[in-house]
């Protein structure tokens, strides 16, 4: 029996066993293939692809199945190139699956994109969806209206997270002024005013100091425990998921080669392995 | 109305956007103007040796090459280059992940940037108009109309630069797209020759493509070349053009969305 066989499929019942279940995300045989450019080396290899292109199908994704309850905060690991990204965009309904099924909400992410991404929330690390030349605030008000928020609620929440992240110094500055770890709290803030019932955060810790990630860390679990605020995340930051996330999934070459409780990894291996020696041990294995 | 507060919030945004890219903004307007400038002495030697060409007498020639300016100065931009930074670098999926349509998004935005072009164009155009060509010149109902077709024209470019925008799905040369787009616009419109002046058959057709809509016909409404009757017509093919353009956009759009996926996860 393969180490994933044990875990996969063992997840949803335990990890929320004396809270209300209700199946938030169900996803089935997802599968994601890319077209890829298949060059010979050199410059008659480059020549003959310009006259005749051979391309190739790489499965990024292979068949994964898992769902998510209301109020988890799962974590996504994986190594570069191991399908992590891939999914987390497939659920959020940008790139279009190339087989199995995702259902959100009652909602086909991609198919229904427009109604859908009304209910989510989404981080990515490396971007920003704030407006580069103009002042925080003014990216703020038109989020406002983009998603309809209520002038009450969007005031009551814009003064919640200035407290808790600390951005009211720099809301009147233009983005391309601040610096990575302002953009990034300003981001998560931007994302979070029309409180969606998701999250997802795709390396949202990339490239911090530590005093900001421990402001994240605070601001995340805040919403979390008072919002109810399902979490889906992606990092390489082994300390980013073990802080936030309650159940932890591990992709490998698209596979789904562990999807358990966090505390449960530890226990299948030898005591005293810290986090990042199992990880390891997990990935040479498979 | 909640539906388009969300535009009108993209317009106020664009608007601001395109303040504070002021040299981005000035030096594009010079480079306009410097062409419209070049233009206008190119028409004043041509006419120095000929009265009328196809019905155009270096008066009316005067008054074309600044309506000429202003209609080419609107959405001169484009937004080709900037939508396919944003695709090659992944940064489009910002834009699908908001709960509303990419292509109006867009328009409002681009709308909102134009604003100050608009309102500085007309300020400059407007008064050397004047100072060359004198108020007498200008036909009140005329230049009324030529702002609502401007408007349309405005609209039509927008679908233009959007289906061409497109194309930076399949192809990372911006630059290529946003030049044949400069070329094909600016020919085909009467930028740099008027339409009245092309070869017969040629001009029957070109009056027919989108292209004329962006500045042929508000010109030649300004100018007064057209009946009640013939600006009625041109108006509703601007119009029809309008829809047309935009029932593509809306087809090659979903096509377009799907090929994100050749820029990997």
């Amino acid at each position: 029996m393969r180490f994933s066989d044990v875990f996969l499929g063992l997840v949803p019942a335990i990890l929320l066993s004396g809270r209300e279940v209700m199946e938030l995300i169900r996803v089935e045989n997802l599968q994601k293939n890319y077209r890829i450019a298949k060059k010979q080396e050199g410059m008659i290899g480059s020549l003959k692809h310009l006259v005749f292109p051979v391309y190739e199908e790489k499965q990024a994704v292979k068949g994964i199945s898992f769902s998510i309850q209301k109020g988890e905060s799962v974590a996504f690991l994986g190594a570069n190139g191991a399908g992590k990204s891939t999914t987390i965009k497939m659920l959020t309904g940008i790139l279009q699956p190339s087989g199995g099924n995702i259902d959100i909400m009652g909602k086909d992410p991609f198919a229904d994109r427009m109604e859908y991404v009304a209910d989510i929330g989404v981080v990515f690390g490396q971007k920003t969806q704030l407006w580069w030349d103009l002042p925080v605030i003014e990216s703020f008000r038109l989020l406002k209206e983009i998603y309809a928020i209520p002038k009450e609620r969007y005031q009551k929440n814009l003064d919640m997270f200035c407290e808790i992240l600390g951005i009211r110094g720099f809301l009147n500055q233009p983005v391309r002024k601040l610096s990575l770890g302002q953009r990034v709290r300003a981001d998560l803030a931007a994302c979070l005013l029309h409180e969606p019932p998701l999250l997802f955060l795709d390396e949202p810790t990339i490239g911090l100091d530590v005093a900001v990630k421990q402001k994240i860390y605070a601001f995340l679990k805040n919403i979390h425990t008072e919002k109810k605020t399902t979490l889906l995340l992606t990092s390489h930051d082994l300390n980013d998921l073990e802080t936030l996330c309650d159940r932890l999934m591990i992709l490998e070459c698209g596979k789904l080669l562990f999807d358990g409780r966090m505390e449960q990894i530890f226990e299948r291996f030898e005591k005293g392995m810290t986090f990042e020696q199992i990880v390891i041990r997990l990935f040479e294995k498979a | 109305m909640t539906e388009m507060k969300k535009y009108i919030a993209c317009f106020r945004c664009g608007f601001l956007d395109g303040c504070a890219s002021r040299g981005y903004f000035i030096t594009g307007m010079l480079g306009n103007f410097i062409q419209a400038v070049v233009l206008y002495y190119v028409w004043k030697s041509v006419f120095a040796y000929h009265t009328t060409i196809n019905g155009f007498t270096w008066q009316l020639m005067k008054r074309y090459v600044f309506a000429a300016f202003l209609c080419s100065n609107v959405f001169s931009m484009g937004f080709e280059m900037e939508t396919a930074q944003r695709i090659i670098q992944g940064d489009i999926i910002l834009d699908l992940l908001k709960p509303v349509s990419y292509r109006g998004m867009l328009f409002f935005r681009m709308l909102g940037s134009a604003g100050m072009e608009i309102a500085a164009a007309i300020v400059l155009v407007g008064g050397i108009y004047l100072a060359v060509n004198g108020v007498s010149s200008l036909l009140p109902v005329n230049s009324v109309l030529f702002f609502i077709s401007l408007f349309l024209g405005m609209w039509i470019k927008f679908g233009i630069q959007y289906l061409f925008s497109l194309l930076c799905f399949y192809t990372d040369n911006a630059y290529g797209v946003t030049k044949a787009r400069e070329v094909l616009t600016n020919f085909l419109s009467g930028a740099l020759v008027p339409l009245a002046m092309f070869p017969g058959i040629f001009r029957q057709a070109v009056k027919w493509l989108p292209f004329s809509g962006i500045l042929d016909t508000p010109c030649c409404i300004f100018l007064g070349m057209l009946t009640p009757r013939e600006m009625l017509c041109r108006m509703l093919v601007q119009c029809l053009w309008i829809a047309l353009l935009w029932a593509a956009g809306e087809l090659l759009g979903k096509k377009a969305f799907g090929v994100i996926s050749m820029y990997g996860g």
